[in-house]
């Protein structure tokens, strides 16, 4: 089973446990930052806030992507999370190409688009992005499993 | 950068109950310029103003308040332990003994787990299961139900604000192993069960109400139908249908139904 | 009718709306703003709690699932609520008492406003990024003062469009009730009180099933049910 990829500058938080855990029926959440893992007080606050019965790993991007190419994951529906539109283009540059990306939420920075009420994305992002759909992901910006997903490349095409 | 959960050095305590009883009181107003770019910023730097106010003065004051309207989005309820331990924090800053991106990088990574926790526990968990309960209270004729369901509720709410805020600021970034005491994780999943409990005997309330009505269903079959028609109901939930087109689909097939029957073989008046 | 007694009824929705919206999502969040809550609160204040605690009880569960996580806002229970409830109670107090089928007119009349209320819910959000910009402004200008207003601000705009709108939904819905209230009758009545008394209550029993996680949570709910149900039928014969 493919994992399920999303960008989130919040990484796990509500809508993931309530929203996506459930409607994917996750077995595995996945971090690839280069921060999460060194920080203590961070995976703590993960493990606390995952429900016991959901594995949990938190690796750095590049060991990330051997990790998910080598099936690490077994066969536990997972989902592979990034904070920044920046660690995902990496992920699939350090040779993990996946088939789909969905933005969750990206929040304000000075310069950034508003795409939705809860993501805005720089024109750096929105470079990333274009190369990611150039190479074939289909890319949906969506917070919640119940909301209609918004295609985002023919806004790639206009911005 | 906040990674190492350190002992918190001995920074003397200046901010008294007082203030952090303003802070809490202020937590109850956490949402209430909740916007897009920034969603709870001007909320955090509200709360936190009487003890910056306390710690700063001038131009440091000023970079307080700028650093405290930066993005910030959580759990109402769990914004309280934060505030807390911010404070901590900040008094530590005040006191030469940590940086500002310390503060801003607590924030930065607890917002999100926090966020998880109360939405996971509050919203999904402890909202269903005290509705569920109370909603069966109503059904065996208990007028005060709802009122039982505010306080139920508020028990635990009121709970981790009040110890969030004095915890928080007890223990600093701490603060977030003893909120693990809490297995709120835990506490959601029994929420569950017993909201599943009390779904069933409503439901059974619901079926017994509906044999003593002139509905067009029925003849005894009452529970039967009911349940066949929830558990329909819910299979197509499951599939991502929208309650409102449910709503209007299968109450103008019913109307449509007894309306046409009625005309092919008048019962009814 | 008494004009006035009506406009004060109508000044008591308004008031309980606007409370309720900022409740909801500016302060407090002691839950006022839920249906089960509500609706029974307005029962009391209009005079018909027995209604108001069912009807309550029904819209409660019929929107069970709407949850807010993060910047994602959900349909808007509570503008329905009081204008369902506000409606429902007003044409029991002035018309003539009101029964299944007039709660599930009401109902399928009202439950749009969700739809409208969650519309204004992100409107105000986005109007709120210019309290945003004020906040920065005021720390730019080290005015603490003039950060310390601004949640008043954001409060104030919400409880007031939030009375206006319970108090427009509430006169309109009055009025189709009293419109649609001489067809409702023979078999058009039993199809309503059907819908009202099966439909509407499976579907929220069912949208409340549907937020439990785990798949035990359903079965318990099948087992108490079964339980109740034999002991409601074993203590009738």
């Amino acid at each position: 089973m493919t994992p399920f990829y999303r960008v989130d500058n919040r990484l796990i938080h509500g809508q993931i446990i309530a929203g996506w855990v459930p409607h994917l029926r996750l077995r595995r959440l996945v971090i690839a930052s280069d921060s999460v893992p060194d920080s203590t007080l961070q995976m703590t606050m993960f493990r606390m806030a995952i429900p016991e019965e959901i594995a949990f790993d938190a690796m750095p991007v590049t060991r990330a992507a051997a990790w998910l190419t080598g099936r690490g994951y077994g066969n536990d529906p997972t989902m592979v999370l990034t904070e920044t539109v920046r660690d995902a283009v990496r992920l699939f540059g350090a040779g993990h190409p996946f088939p789909t990306l969905n933005i969750g939420n990206v929040h304000h920075e000075a310069g950034a688009h508003a795409i939705t009420n809860a993501v805005y994305l720089t024109d750096a992002d929105l470079n990333g992005l274009r190369k990611l759909a150039a190479r074939g992901v289909q890319v949906e910006v969506r917070s919640l499993p119940d909301e209609p997903p918004t295609d985002l490349r023919p806004l790639l095409g206009r911005l | 950068m906040a990674n190492a959960i350190a002992a918190a050095p001995e920074v003397a305590r200046r901010i008294g109950t007082g203030t952090l009883l303003r802070v809490l009181w202020r937590s109850f107003f956490f949402q209430s310029a909740t916007n897009y770019e920034r969603m709870q910023n001007v909320g955090f730097a509200y709360c936190m103003l009487p003890a910056l106010t306390q710690l700063y003065q001038g131009p440091a004051l000023q970079a307080a308040m700028a650093r405290h309207l930066e993005f910030f989005n959580t759990h109402p309820y769990m914004a309280d332990a934060l505030l807390g331990a911010t404070v901590r924090l900040e008094e530590e800053v005040a006191a030469g003994q940590a940086s500002a991106a310390t503060v801003q990088s607590f924030k930065r990574c607890t917002m999100g787990p926090m966020a998880a926790l109360g939405d996971s526990f509050f919203w999904s968990s402890l909202k269903p299961f005290g509705a569920a309960w109370a909603i069966a209270g109503v059904l065996t004729g208990i007028a005060w139900a709802p009122l039982a369901f505010l306080v139920l509720y508020n028990m635990f709410h009121l709970t981790i604000r009040i110890y969030g805020i004095f915890a928080g600021y007890r223990y600093g970034q701490r603060v977030v192993e003893q909120l693990n005491r809490f297995e709120l994780p835990r506490l959601a999943n029994r929420a569950h069960y017993l909201a599943g409990l009390f779904l069933g005997i409503g439901a059974a309330l619901i079926a017994d109400a509906a044999m003593h009505s002139t509905a067009a269903l029925g003849d005894g079959l009452e529970p039967v139908l009911l349940a066949l028609l929830t558990g329909i109901f819910l299979l197509c939930l499951k599939r991502k249908m929208p309650m409102l087109v449910l709503m209007y689909g299968f109450a103008g097939a019913c109307v449509g139904l007894v309306l046409g029957l009625n005309a092919l073989f008048p019962l009814i008046g | 009718m008494d004009a006035g007694v009506i406009a004060q009824d109508l000044g008591l929705i308004a008031a309980v709306g606007g409370v309720a919206a900022v409740d909801r999502r500016g302060a407090f969040q002691v839950m006022l703003s839920q249906p089960l809550v509500v609706v029974p609160a307005l029962g009391v204040l209009l005079g018909d709690p027995v209604t108001a605690l069912w009807l309550g009880s029904l819209l409660q569960l019929l929107w069970m699932s709407s949850v807010m996580h993060g910047a994602n806002v959900p349909p808007n229970e509570t503008v329905a609520a009081v204008a369902i409830g506000g409606a429902v109670l007003l044409f029991g107090k002035y018309v003539h008492p009101t029964d299944a089928t007039i709660w599930t007119v009401a109902i399928l009349l009202g439950a749009p406003l969700s739809q409208v209320g969650r519309w204004l819910e992100i409107r105000l959000d986005r109007a709120n990024q210019q309290l945003s910009d004020l906040a920065d402004e005021a720390a730019r200008a080290n005015e603490p003062a003039g950060l310390e207003r601004l949640p008043w601000l954001g409060l104030g705009r919400t409880f007031v469009l939030n009375a206006g709108l319970a108090v427009v939904a509430t006169s309109l819905g009055l009025g189709l009730l009293m419109l649609l209230d001489p067809a409702i009758g023979g078999a058009l009545a039993v199809a309503l009180d059907t819908v009202g008394r099966y439909m509407l209550p499976a579907l929220g029993l069912a949208v409340a099933l549907s937020v439990l996680r785990r798949r035990r949570a359903l079965v318990l709910a099948g087992v108490s049910f079964l339980l109740v149900m034999t002991a409601i039928l074993q203590g009738r014969t």
